[in-house]
Protein backbone atom coordinates (compact mmCIF):
# COMPACT_ATOMS: atom_id res chain seq x y z
CA UNK A 1 0.00 0.00 0.00
CA UNK A 2 1.27 3.49 -0.84
CA UNK A 3 1.04 5.92 1.49
CA UNK A 4 1.82 9.21 -0.08
CA UNK A 5 1.96 11.70 2.93
CA UNK A 6 5.41 11.72 4.22
CA UNK A 7 5.81 13.22 7.87
CA UNK A 8 6.18 17.10 7.83
CA UNK A 9 9.10 18.72 9.02
CA UNK A 10 7.20 21.99 9.99
CA UNK A 11 6.11 21.78 13.46
CA UNK A 12 2.40 21.59 14.02
CA UNK A 13 2.01 25.69 15.38
CA UNK A 14 3.73 27.00 12.32
CA UNK A 15 1.42 25.18 10.08
CA UNK A 16 -1.85 26.06 12.21
CA UNK A 17 -0.32 29.62 11.84
CA UNK A 18 0.38 29.28 7.96
CA UNK A 19 -3.55 27.92 7.79
CA UNK A 20 -4.74 30.71 9.85
CA UNK A 21 -3.06 33.09 7.70
CA UNK A 22 -3.70 31.34 4.54
CA UNK A 23 -7.72 31.70 5.72
CA UNK A 24 -7.70 34.90 6.36
CA UNK A 25 -7.37 35.99 3.44
CA UNK A 26 -9.33 33.81 1.60
CA UNK A 27 -12.50 35.98 2.79
CA UNK A 28 -13.40 38.68 1.70
CA UNK A 29 -15.59 39.84 4.50
CA UNK A 30 -16.21 38.66 7.64
CA UNK A 31 -18.41 35.88 8.45
CA UNK A 32 -20.80 36.29 10.98
CA UNK A 33 -22.02 32.57 10.30
CA UNK A 34 -19.10 31.67 11.45
CA UNK A 35 -20.09 31.26 15.01
CA UNK A 36 -23.89 30.14 14.02
CA UNK A 37 -24.73 26.86 15.79
CA UNK A 38 -25.00 23.99 13.73
CA UNK A 39 -28.51 23.50 13.97
CA UNK A 40 -29.18 27.38 12.43
CA UNK A 41 -26.18 26.50 9.79
CA UNK A 42 -27.94 23.18 8.58
CA UNK A 43 -31.56 24.68 8.37
CA UNK A 44 -29.85 28.06 6.33
CA UNK A 45 -27.77 25.67 3.81
CA UNK A 46 -30.55 23.24 3.22
CA UNK A 47 -32.90 25.97 1.78
CA UNK A 48 -30.11 27.43 -0.25
CA UNK A 49 -27.82 29.72 2.00
CA UNK A 50 -24.19 28.64 0.31
CA UNK A 51 -22.40 30.82 3.09
CA UNK A 52 -23.95 28.81 5.66
CA UNK A 53 -23.07 25.72 4.23
CA UNK A 54 -19.42 26.88 3.29
CA UNK A 55 -18.97 27.59 7.32
CA UNK A 56 -20.41 23.64 7.83
CA UNK A 57 -17.52 22.88 5.53
CA UNK A 58 -15.26 24.86 6.97
CA UNK A 59 -15.85 23.08 10.07
CA UNK A 60 -16.17 19.23 9.02
CA UNK A 61 -13.91 19.53 5.71
CA UNK A 62 -10.22 18.72 7.59
CA UNK A 63 -11.50 16.27 10.10
CA UNK A 64 -13.31 14.43 7.34
CA UNK A 65 -10.11 14.68 5.15
CA UNK A 66 -8.26 12.98 7.93
CA UNK A 67 -10.46 10.37 8.49
CA UNK A 68 -10.35 9.58 5.10
CA UNK A 69 -6.64 9.53 4.50
CA UNK A 70 -6.12 6.76 7.70
CA UNK A 71 -8.95 4.52 6.10
CA UNK A 72 -7.82 4.90 2.71
CA UNK A 73 -4.47 5.63 3.05
CA UNK A 74 -4.52 7.74 -0.11
CA UNK A 75 -4.75 11.18 -0.61
CA UNK A 76 -6.40 11.52 -4.01
CA UNK A 77 -8.93 8.58 -2.72
CA UNK A 78 -9.75 11.08 0.50
CA UNK A 79 -10.40 13.53 -1.20
CA UNK A 80 -12.43 12.67 -3.77
CA UNK A 81 -14.61 10.92 -0.89
CA UNK A 82 -14.35 14.12 1.03
CA UNK A 83 -15.85 16.09 -1.83
CA UNK A 84 -18.52 13.60 -2.83
CA UNK A 85 -19.35 13.45 0.91
CA UNK A 86 -19.98 17.09 1.02
CA UNK A 87 -21.79 17.61 -2.11
CA UNK A 88 -23.97 14.82 -1.97
CA UNK A 89 -24.60 16.51 1.91
CA UNK A 90 -25.51 19.50 0.31
CA UNK A 91 -27.98 17.74 -2.11
CA UNK A 92 -29.78 16.01 0.33
CA UNK A 93 -29.68 17.59 3.00
CA UNK A 94 -33.38 17.95 2.93
CA UNK A 95 -32.85 13.93 4.14
CA UNK A 96 -30.86 14.97 7.57
CA UNK A 97 -34.31 15.08 9.73
CA UNK A 98 -32.27 15.90 12.86
CA UNK A 99 -29.84 18.98 11.71
CA UNK A 100 -28.19 18.88 15.34
CA UNK A 101 -27.01 15.18 14.05
CA UNK A 102 -25.28 16.72 11.06
CA UNK A 103 -21.89 15.48 11.99
CA UNK A 104 -22.98 12.30 12.63
CA UNK A 105 -24.50 11.92 9.31
CA UNK A 106 -21.20 13.34 7.64
CA UNK A 107 -18.80 10.76 9.11
CA UNK A 108 -21.78 8.00 8.14
CA UNK A 109 -22.22 8.89 4.54
CA UNK A 110 -18.02 9.22 4.26
CA UNK A 111 -17.88 6.39 6.19
CA UNK A 112 -20.20 4.17 3.73
CA UNK A 113 -18.35 5.74 0.60
CA UNK A 114 -15.46 5.07 2.28
CA UNK A 115 -15.83 1.20 3.08
CA UNK A 116 -17.33 0.72 -0.96
CA UNK A 117 -14.00 1.89 -2.36
CA UNK A 118 -12.04 -0.37 0.14
CA UNK A 119 -14.44 -3.28 -1.17
CA UNK A 120 -13.70 -1.79 -4.95
CA UNK A 121 -10.08 -2.15 -4.26
CA UNK A 122 -9.99 -5.40 -2.54
CA UNK A 123 -12.15 -6.77 -5.52
CA UNK A 124 -9.16 -5.49 -7.78
CA UNK A 125 -5.75 -7.46 -6.64
CA UNK A 126 -3.91 -7.00 -9.59
CA UNK A 127 -3.95 -3.20 -8.01
CA UNK A 128 -2.15 -4.59 -4.86
CA UNK A 129 0.46 -2.14 -4.39
CA UNK A 130 3.80 -3.60 -4.06
CA UNK A 131 5.09 -3.06 -0.19
CA UNK A 132 8.22 -1.35 -2.34
CA UNK A 133 6.73 1.34 -3.32
CA UNK A 134 6.09 2.50 0.28
CA UNK A 135 7.11 6.42 0.53
CA UNK A 136 6.43 6.61 4.20
CA UNK A 137 9.17 8.43 5.53
CA UNK A 138 10.82 7.91 9.25
CA UNK A 139 11.87 10.98 11.33
CA UNK A 140 15.23 12.00 9.75
CA UNK A 141 16.38 12.72 13.20
CA UNK A 142 16.77 9.36 14.52
CA UNK A 143 19.33 6.85 14.14
CA UNK A 144 19.68 4.98 10.22
CA UNK A 145 19.04 1.60 12.07
CA UNK A 146 16.27 3.12 14.20
CA UNK A 147 14.72 4.76 11.63
CA UNK A 148 15.14 1.61 9.15
CA UNK A 149 12.97 -0.31 12.23
CA UNK A 150 10.60 2.19 12.54
CA UNK A 151 10.18 2.43 9.03
CA UNK A 152 9.55 -1.13 8.78
CA UNK A 153 6.82 -1.76 11.42
CA UNK A 154 4.78 0.85 10.45
CA UNK A 155 4.97 0.05 6.59
CA UNK A 156 4.06 -3.27 8.00
CA UNK A 157 1.53 -1.98 10.03
CA UNK A 158 0.08 -0.57 6.73
CA UNK A 159 -0.09 -3.71 5.44
CA UNK A 160 -1.45 -6.04 8.40
CA UNK A 161 -4.65 -2.93 8.06
CA UNK A 162 -5.11 -3.55 4.70
CA UNK A 163 -6.08 -7.55 5.44
CA UNK A 164 -9.04 -6.40 7.58
CA UNK A 165 -12.44 -6.28 5.90
CA UNK A 166 -13.29 -3.18 5.13
CA UNK A 167 -16.01 -3.03 7.49
CA UNK A 168 -13.19 -3.70 10.01
CA UNK A 169 -11.08 -1.15 8.93
CA UNK A 170 -13.57 2.09 8.80
CA UNK A 171 -14.81 0.74 12.41
CA UNK A 172 -11.98 0.26 14.36
CA UNK A 173 -10.18 3.88 12.73
CA UNK A 174 -13.56 5.54 13.72
CA UNK A 175 -12.84 4.13 17.15
CA UNK A 176 -8.73 3.56 17.38
CA UNK A 177 -7.82 6.91 15.81
CA UNK A 178 -11.35 8.89 15.42
CA UNK A 179 -11.31 8.48 19.03
CA UNK A 180 -14.99 7.63 18.40
CA UNK A 181 -16.51 5.49 21.68
CA UNK A 182 -17.94 2.28 20.79
CA UNK A 183 -22.08 3.83 21.66
CA UNK A 184 -20.54 6.94 18.48
CA UNK A 185 -19.68 4.87 16.54
CA UNK A 186 -22.70 2.62 16.45
CA UNK A 187 -24.80 6.08 15.82
CA UNK A 188 -22.18 6.81 13.19
CA UNK A 189 -22.86 3.12 10.88
CA UNK A 190 -26.77 2.98 11.70
CA UNK A 191 -25.30 -0.13 13.16
CA UNK A 192 -25.86 -2.56 16.73
CA UNK A 193 -22.76 -1.62 19.53
CA UNK A 194 -22.91 -5.44 19.59
CA UNK A 195 -21.74 -5.21 15.77
CA UNK A 196 -19.06 -2.49 16.70
CA UNK A 197 -17.40 -4.62 19.44
CA UNK A 198 -17.38 -7.58 17.23
CA UNK A 199 -15.52 -5.30 14.66
CA UNK A 200 -13.30 -4.05 16.49
CA UNK A 201 -12.40 -7.60 18.35
CA UNK A 202 -12.07 -9.36 15.23
CA UNK A 203 -9.98 -6.15 14.04
CA UNK A 204 -7.90 -5.85 16.90
CA UNK A 205 -6.94 -9.77 16.97
CA UNK A 206 -6.03 -9.64 13.29
CA UNK A 207 -3.89 -6.70 14.11
CA UNK A 208 -2.08 -8.33 17.08
CA UNK A 209 -1.06 -11.42 15.36
CA UNK A 210 -0.36 -9.47 12.48
CA UNK A 211 2.05 -7.33 14.03
CA UNK A 212 3.66 -10.46 16.47
CA UNK A 213 7.32 -10.01 16.20
CA UNK A 214 7.31 -6.44 14.64
CA UNK A 215 6.81 -5.19 17.88
CA UNK B 1 -47.24 44.35 -34.55
CA UNK B 2 -48.84 42.81 -31.60
CA UNK B 3 -46.67 42.35 -28.25
CA UNK B 4 -47.53 40.93 -25.03
CA UNK B 5 -45.13 39.90 -22.20
CA UNK B 6 -46.19 36.83 -20.44
CA UNK B 7 -44.65 34.83 -17.80
CA UNK B 8 -43.66 30.88 -19.09
CA UNK B 9 -41.73 28.12 -16.79
CA UNK B 10 -39.02 26.95 -17.54
CA UNK B 11 -40.11 23.85 -19.02
CA UNK B 12 -38.07 22.71 -22.34
CA UNK B 13 -40.44 24.67 -24.44
CA UNK B 14 -40.49 23.20 -28.53
CA UNK B 15 -38.74 25.74 -29.65
CA UNK B 16 -35.70 24.39 -28.45
CA UNK B 17 -35.66 21.49 -30.47
CA UNK B 18 -34.78 24.40 -33.10
CA UNK B 19 -31.44 24.05 -31.59
CA UNK B 20 -30.37 20.75 -31.19
CA UNK B 21 -31.40 19.12 -34.48
CA UNK B 22 -28.80 17.45 -36.38
CA UNK B 23 -29.43 19.46 -39.84
CA UNK B 24 -29.65 22.41 -38.19
CA UNK B 25 -26.38 24.36 -40.15
CA UNK B 26 -25.45 27.66 -39.23
CA UNK B 27 -26.59 29.61 -41.93
CA UNK B 28 -30.24 27.78 -40.86
CA UNK B 29 -30.81 29.56 -37.79
CA UNK B 30 -27.78 31.81 -38.01
CA UNK B 31 -29.88 34.91 -37.87
CA UNK B 32 -31.42 33.93 -33.94
CA UNK B 33 -27.87 33.67 -33.10
CA UNK B 34 -26.84 36.87 -34.46
CA UNK B 35 -29.74 38.76 -32.77
CA UNK B 36 -28.95 36.66 -29.11
CA UNK B 37 -25.32 38.22 -29.23
CA UNK B 38 -27.03 41.62 -30.34
CA UNK B 39 -29.45 41.38 -26.93
CA UNK B 40 -26.60 39.98 -25.23
CA UNK B 41 -24.78 43.08 -25.86
CA UNK B 42 -26.87 45.10 -24.52
CA UNK B 43 -28.19 43.25 -21.93
CA UNK B 44 -24.46 42.99 -20.37
CA UNK B 45 -24.08 46.46 -20.46
CA UNK B 46 -27.07 47.54 -17.92
CA UNK B 47 -25.72 48.71 -14.60
CA UNK B 48 -26.39 45.62 -12.30
CA UNK B 49 -25.55 42.92 -13.98
CA UNK B 50 -23.06 41.13 -13.14
CA UNK B 51 -23.02 38.55 -16.07
CA UNK B 52 -25.23 36.34 -18.52
CA UNK B 53 -25.52 32.80 -18.17
CA UNK B 54 -24.41 30.43 -20.49
CA UNK B 55 -27.64 29.90 -23.23
CA UNK B 56 -28.76 26.75 -24.72
CA UNK B 57 -26.79 28.19 -27.52
CA UNK B 58 -23.57 27.93 -26.03
CA UNK B 59 -23.45 24.45 -26.70
CA UNK B 60 -22.73 25.34 -30.59
CA UNK B 61 -20.14 28.41 -29.08
CA UNK B 62 -18.06 27.84 -31.94
CA UNK B 63 -20.64 29.20 -34.70
CA UNK B 64 -21.42 31.97 -32.54
CA UNK B 65 -17.58 33.02 -32.75
CA UNK B 66 -17.20 32.52 -36.04
CA UNK B 67 -20.63 34.65 -36.90
CA UNK B 68 -19.56 37.07 -34.79
CA UNK B 69 -15.62 37.46 -34.70
CA UNK B 70 -15.25 36.59 -31.18
CA UNK B 71 -12.82 35.13 -29.33
CA UNK B 72 -15.37 31.60 -28.54
CA UNK B 73 -15.49 31.46 -25.32
CA UNK B 74 -17.71 34.33 -23.86
CA UNK B 75 -21.43 32.74 -23.39
CA UNK B 76 -23.59 35.01 -24.86
CA UNK B 77 -26.54 34.43 -22.06
CA UNK B 78 -29.85 35.32 -24.62
CA UNK B 79 -31.38 32.49 -26.36
CA UNK B 80 -33.59 33.95 -29.10
CA UNK B 81 -36.22 31.48 -30.73
CA UNK B 82 -38.81 31.70 -33.21
CA UNK B 83 -42.17 29.80 -32.54
CA UNK B 84 -44.96 29.27 -33.81
CA UNK B 85 -47.00 32.26 -32.42
CA UNK B 86 -43.94 34.54 -31.99
CA UNK B 87 -40.59 34.95 -30.75
CA UNK B 88 -39.34 34.19 -27.28
CA UNK B 89 -36.41 36.16 -25.55
CA UNK B 90 -34.94 34.15 -23.10
CA UNK B 91 -32.16 35.66 -21.02
CA UNK B 92 -30.27 34.08 -17.65
CA UNK B 93 -28.82 36.55 -15.76
CA UNK B 94 -26.64 36.81 -12.23
CA UNK B 95 -27.04 40.42 -10.91
CA UNK B 96 -24.60 42.33 -8.36
CA UNK B 97 -26.03 44.07 -5.52
CA UNK B 98 -25.34 47.54 -6.77
CA UNK B 99 -29.34 47.88 -7.87
CA UNK B 100 -32.95 46.55 -6.84
CA UNK B 101 -33.87 43.32 -8.80
CA UNK B 102 -36.95 45.19 -10.32
CA UNK B 103 -34.98 48.32 -11.25
CA UNK B 104 -32.41 45.86 -12.89
CA UNK B 105 -35.34 43.95 -14.28
CA UNK B 106 -37.47 46.82 -15.80
CA UNK B 107 -34.37 48.05 -17.46
CA UNK B 108 -33.62 44.33 -18.99
CA UNK B 109 -37.06 44.97 -20.29
CA UNK B 110 -36.71 48.13 -21.73
CA UNK B 111 -33.22 47.79 -23.38
CA UNK B 112 -34.67 44.41 -25.17
CA UNK B 113 -37.91 46.22 -26.56
CA UNK B 114 -35.29 49.28 -27.98
CA UNK B 115 -33.59 46.89 -29.49
CA UNK B 116 -36.70 45.61 -30.78
CA UNK B 117 -37.17 48.76 -32.31
CA UNK B 118 -34.19 49.61 -33.93
CA UNK B 119 -34.21 45.90 -35.74
CA UNK B 120 -31.90 44.11 -33.78
CA UNK B 121 -34.61 41.20 -33.43
CA UNK B 122 -37.17 40.93 -36.15
CA UNK B 123 -40.41 40.04 -34.13
CA UNK B 124 -43.97 39.09 -35.97
CA UNK B 125 -46.33 37.95 -33.98
CA UNK B 126 -46.39 37.73 -29.98
CA UNK B 127 -42.89 38.96 -27.97
CA UNK B 128 -42.26 36.64 -25.27
CA UNK B 129 -39.62 38.07 -22.64
CA UNK B 130 -38.35 34.93 -19.71
CA UNK B 131 -36.44 36.54 -17.69
CA UNK B 132 -34.29 34.74 -14.60
CA UNK B 133 -32.27 35.74 -12.16
CA UNK B 134 -29.87 33.32 -11.22
CA UNK B 135 -28.34 34.65 -8.57
CA UNK B 136 -27.48 37.96 -6.31
CA UNK B 137 -24.18 38.76 -5.40
CA UNK C 1 -7.84 3.64 24.80
CA UNK C 2 -9.19 0.14 25.66
CA UNK C 3 -6.21 -1.80 23.55
CA UNK C 4 -5.57 -3.08 27.29
CA UNK C 5 -9.59 -4.64 27.00
CA UNK C 6 -9.81 -8.88 26.21
CA UNK C 7 -12.65 -9.28 24.44
CA UNK C 8 -13.27 -13.12 24.63
CA UNK C 9 -9.84 -13.83 23.10
CA UNK C 10 -9.42 -16.83 25.22
CA UNK C 11 -5.87 -15.93 26.69
CA UNK C 12 -5.04 -16.85 29.63
CA UNK C 13 -4.36 -13.97 31.79
CA UNK C 14 -1.43 -14.80 33.81
CA UNK C 15 0.96 -12.48 35.65
CA UNK C 16 3.60 -12.65 32.74
CA UNK C 17 1.86 -12.50 30.18
CA UNK C 18 -0.45 -9.61 31.45
CA UNK C 19 2.76 -7.63 31.54
CA UNK C 20 3.87 -9.02 27.95
CA UNK C 21 0.27 -7.86 26.62
CA UNK C 22 1.02 -4.21 28.11
CA UNK C 23 3.83 -3.86 26.45
CA UNK C 24 2.71 -4.74 23.28
CA UNK C 25 -0.50 -3.01 23.44
CA UNK C 26 1.71 0.09 24.27
CA UNK C 27 4.20 -0.23 21.24
CA UNK C 28 1.37 -0.80 19.45
CA UNK C 29 -0.55 2.17 20.19
CA UNK C 30 2.85 4.07 19.33
CA UNK C 31 2.49 2.39 16.04
CA UNK C 32 -0.94 3.83 15.77
CA UNK C 33 0.17 7.05 16.92
CA UNK C 34 3.28 6.89 14.46
CA UNK C 35 0.59 5.96 11.67
CA UNK C 36 -1.74 8.83 12.72
CA UNK C 37 0.93 11.49 12.37
CA UNK C 38 1.76 10.44 8.89
CA UNK C 39 -1.89 11.11 7.46
CA UNK C 40 -2.12 15.48 8.26
CA UNK C 41 -3.89 16.83 5.63
CA UNK C 42 -2.29 19.83 3.81
CA UNK C 43 -4.04 23.24 3.91
CA UNK C 44 -3.27 23.53 0.23
CA UNK C 45 -5.13 19.87 -0.01
CA UNK C 46 -8.19 21.11 2.03
CA UNK C 47 -8.66 24.51 0.17
CA UNK C 48 -8.36 22.43 -2.90
CA UNK C 49 -11.07 20.06 -2.51
CA UNK C 50 -13.22 23.00 -0.94
CA UNK C 51 -12.78 25.23 -3.84
CA UNK C 52 -14.15 21.91 -5.89
CA UNK C 53 -17.13 21.49 -3.69
CA UNK C 54 -18.13 25.39 -3.38
CA UNK C 55 -17.96 24.97 -7.46
CA UNK C 56 -20.43 22.16 -7.54
CA UNK C 57 -23.00 23.76 -5.04
CA UNK C 58 -22.87 26.70 -6.49
CA UNK C 59 -24.10 25.04 -9.76
CA UNK C 60 -26.54 23.09 -7.93
CA UNK C 61 -27.89 26.29 -6.71
CA UNK C 62 -28.61 27.84 -9.98
CA UNK C 63 -30.42 24.57 -11.15
CA UNK C 64 -32.59 25.64 -8.07
CA UNK C 65 -36.61 26.53 -7.66
CA UNK C 66 -37.35 29.81 -8.72
CA UNK C 67 -40.10 32.20 -7.31
CA UNK C 68 -42.62 34.07 -9.74
CA UNK C 69 -43.06 37.79 -9.21
CA UNK C 70 -43.51 41.21 -11.36
CA UNK C 71 -41.99 44.35 -11.24
CA UNK C 72 -44.21 47.78 -10.28
CA UNK C 73 -43.78 48.47 -13.93
CA UNK C 74 -45.51 45.10 -14.62
CA UNK C 75 -42.64 43.24 -15.90
CA UNK C 76 -42.73 39.68 -14.86
CA UNK C 77 -39.73 37.85 -14.14
CA UNK C 78 -38.44 34.47 -12.01
CA UNK C 79 -35.72 34.37 -9.44
CA UNK C 80 -33.92 31.88 -8.14
CA UNK C 81 -35.72 31.26 -4.64
CA UNK C 82 -32.38 31.11 -3.00
CA UNK C 83 -31.52 34.92 -3.99
CA UNK C 84 -35.03 36.00 -2.48
CA UNK C 85 -34.42 33.66 1.02
CA UNK C 86 -31.23 35.10 1.39
CA UNK C 87 -32.44 38.54 0.93
CA UNK C 88 -34.57 38.06 3.83
CA UNK C 89 -32.27 36.06 5.87
CA UNK C 90 -29.46 38.85 5.87
CA UNK C 91 -32.61 41.44 6.71
CA UNK C 92 -33.04 39.17 9.98
CA UNK C 93 -29.60 38.98 10.75
CA UNK C 94 -29.12 42.46 10.72
CA UNK C 95 -31.43 42.73 14.05
CA UNK C 96 -29.46 42.07 17.78
CA UNK C 97 -29.71 39.02 18.78
CA UNK C 98 -31.32 37.12 16.14
CA UNK C 99 -30.68 34.35 13.81
CA UNK C 100 -32.25 33.66 11.13
CA UNK C 101 -33.40 29.84 10.44
CA UNK C 102 -35.97 28.90 7.80
CA UNK C 103 -37.35 31.55 5.04
CA UNK C 104 -40.42 30.83 3.01
CA UNK C 105 -41.67 33.75 0.58
CA UNK C 106 -44.54 33.51 -1.32
CA UNK C 107 -45.99 35.44 -4.47
CA UNK C 108 -48.77 37.79 -3.43
CA UNK C 109 -50.80 40.54 -4.05
CA UNK C 110 -52.71 41.35 -7.55
CA UNK C 111 -51.50 40.35 -9.42
CA UNK C 112 -49.97 37.83 -8.02
CA UNK C 113 -46.36 38.48 -7.82
CA UNK C 114 -46.26 42.05 -7.51
CA UNK C 115 -45.89 41.41 -3.77
CA UNK C 116 -44.73 38.62 -1.42
CA UNK C 117 -45.56 37.38 2.03
CA UNK C 118 -42.74 36.16 4.23
CA UNK C 119 -42.80 33.86 7.15
CA UNK C 120 -39.56 32.89 8.89
CA UNK C 121 -38.42 31.05 11.85
CA UNK C 122 -35.40 32.38 14.55
CA UNK C 123 -33.14 31.54 16.79
CA UNK C 124 -33.14 34.32 19.37
CA UNK C 125 -30.09 34.77 21.57
CA UNK C 126 -30.90 34.08 25.86
CA UNK C 127 -32.12 36.98 27.33
CA UNK C 128 -33.71 38.92 24.34
CA UNK C 129 -38.05 39.84 24.61
CA UNK C 130 -39.58 38.43 21.63
CA UNK C 131 -42.28 40.80 21.83
CA UNK C 132 -39.90 44.54 20.51
CA UNK C 133 -37.54 42.51 18.81
CA UNK C 134 -40.14 41.00 16.27
CA UNK C 135 -41.16 44.53 15.51
CA UNK C 136 -37.54 45.32 14.64
CA UNK C 137 -37.05 42.30 12.71
CA UNK C 138 -40.46 43.18 10.51
CA UNK C 139 -39.11 46.38 10.04
CA UNK C 140 -35.73 45.68 8.70
CA UNK C 141 -37.79 42.94 6.65
CA UNK C 142 -40.06 45.12 4.93
CA UNK C 143 -37.09 47.62 4.30
CA UNK C 144 -34.86 45.58 2.64
CA UNK C 145 -37.24 43.55 0.91
CA UNK C 146 -38.17 46.80 -0.56
CA UNK C 147 -34.75 48.16 -1.51
CA UNK C 148 -33.14 44.67 -2.56
CA UNK C 149 -35.99 42.82 -4.29
CA UNK C 150 -38.10 45.79 -4.66
CA UNK C 151 -41.35 44.57 -4.05
CA UNK C 152 -43.38 45.09 -1.05
CA UNK C 153 -43.28 42.30 1.52
CA UNK C 154 -47.23 42.17 2.85
CA UNK C 155 -47.20 40.21 5.22
CA UNK C 156 -44.13 38.88 7.83
CA UNK C 157 -44.90 36.36 10.23
CA UNK C 158 -41.99 35.40 12.83
CA UNK C 159 -41.86 32.00 14.84
CA UNK C 160 -38.75 32.00 17.45
CA UNK C 161 -37.84 28.24 17.80
CA UNK C 162 -34.74 28.64 19.76
CA UNK C 163 -32.71 30.18 22.08
CA UNK C 164 -28.64 30.38 21.92
CA UNK C 165 -26.57 31.61 24.40
CA UNK C 166 -23.46 33.37 22.98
Amino acid sequence: MKIISPVKQVPPDVANLLTAIAFAYDVGMTRHDDRFDIVTLVVRAREGDIDAFEALVDRYETKLLRFCLRTLGDRQDAEDVVQDTLVQAWKSMNALTEPAAFGTWIYRLASNKCTDLLRRRMARPSDAQDPDDMSIHADGRASVEKSVEARTALQHFSDVLQTLSSEQRVTWVLHQMEGLSYAEVATTLGISEGSVRGRIHRARTAIMEGMEGWM
Amino acid sequence: MLRMCTLTDRGVSKDSNLVYSGNDSVSGNGKEVVESARLADSVNSIAGVRALAPGLRDLVATATAKVLRRTGDEPVGVDVTRGGDGVKVRIDAHLDHTRSVTEVVDEIFSVVEADIARGAVEVSGRLDIDLRVVSRG
Amino acid sequence: MDVNEHVGSGAELDPMSADSQAESDAQLRGVIDEYMSTFQPEPEDTAGVRERILQLVRDDLYRGPSTNLQTEQGHPFSISTASVRSIVRNAVDLVDGIRARSVEVEPAGDPVGSAATVSLTVAMRAGISFGPTAEAIRRSVSAEVQAELGIPAARIDINAEDVYVD
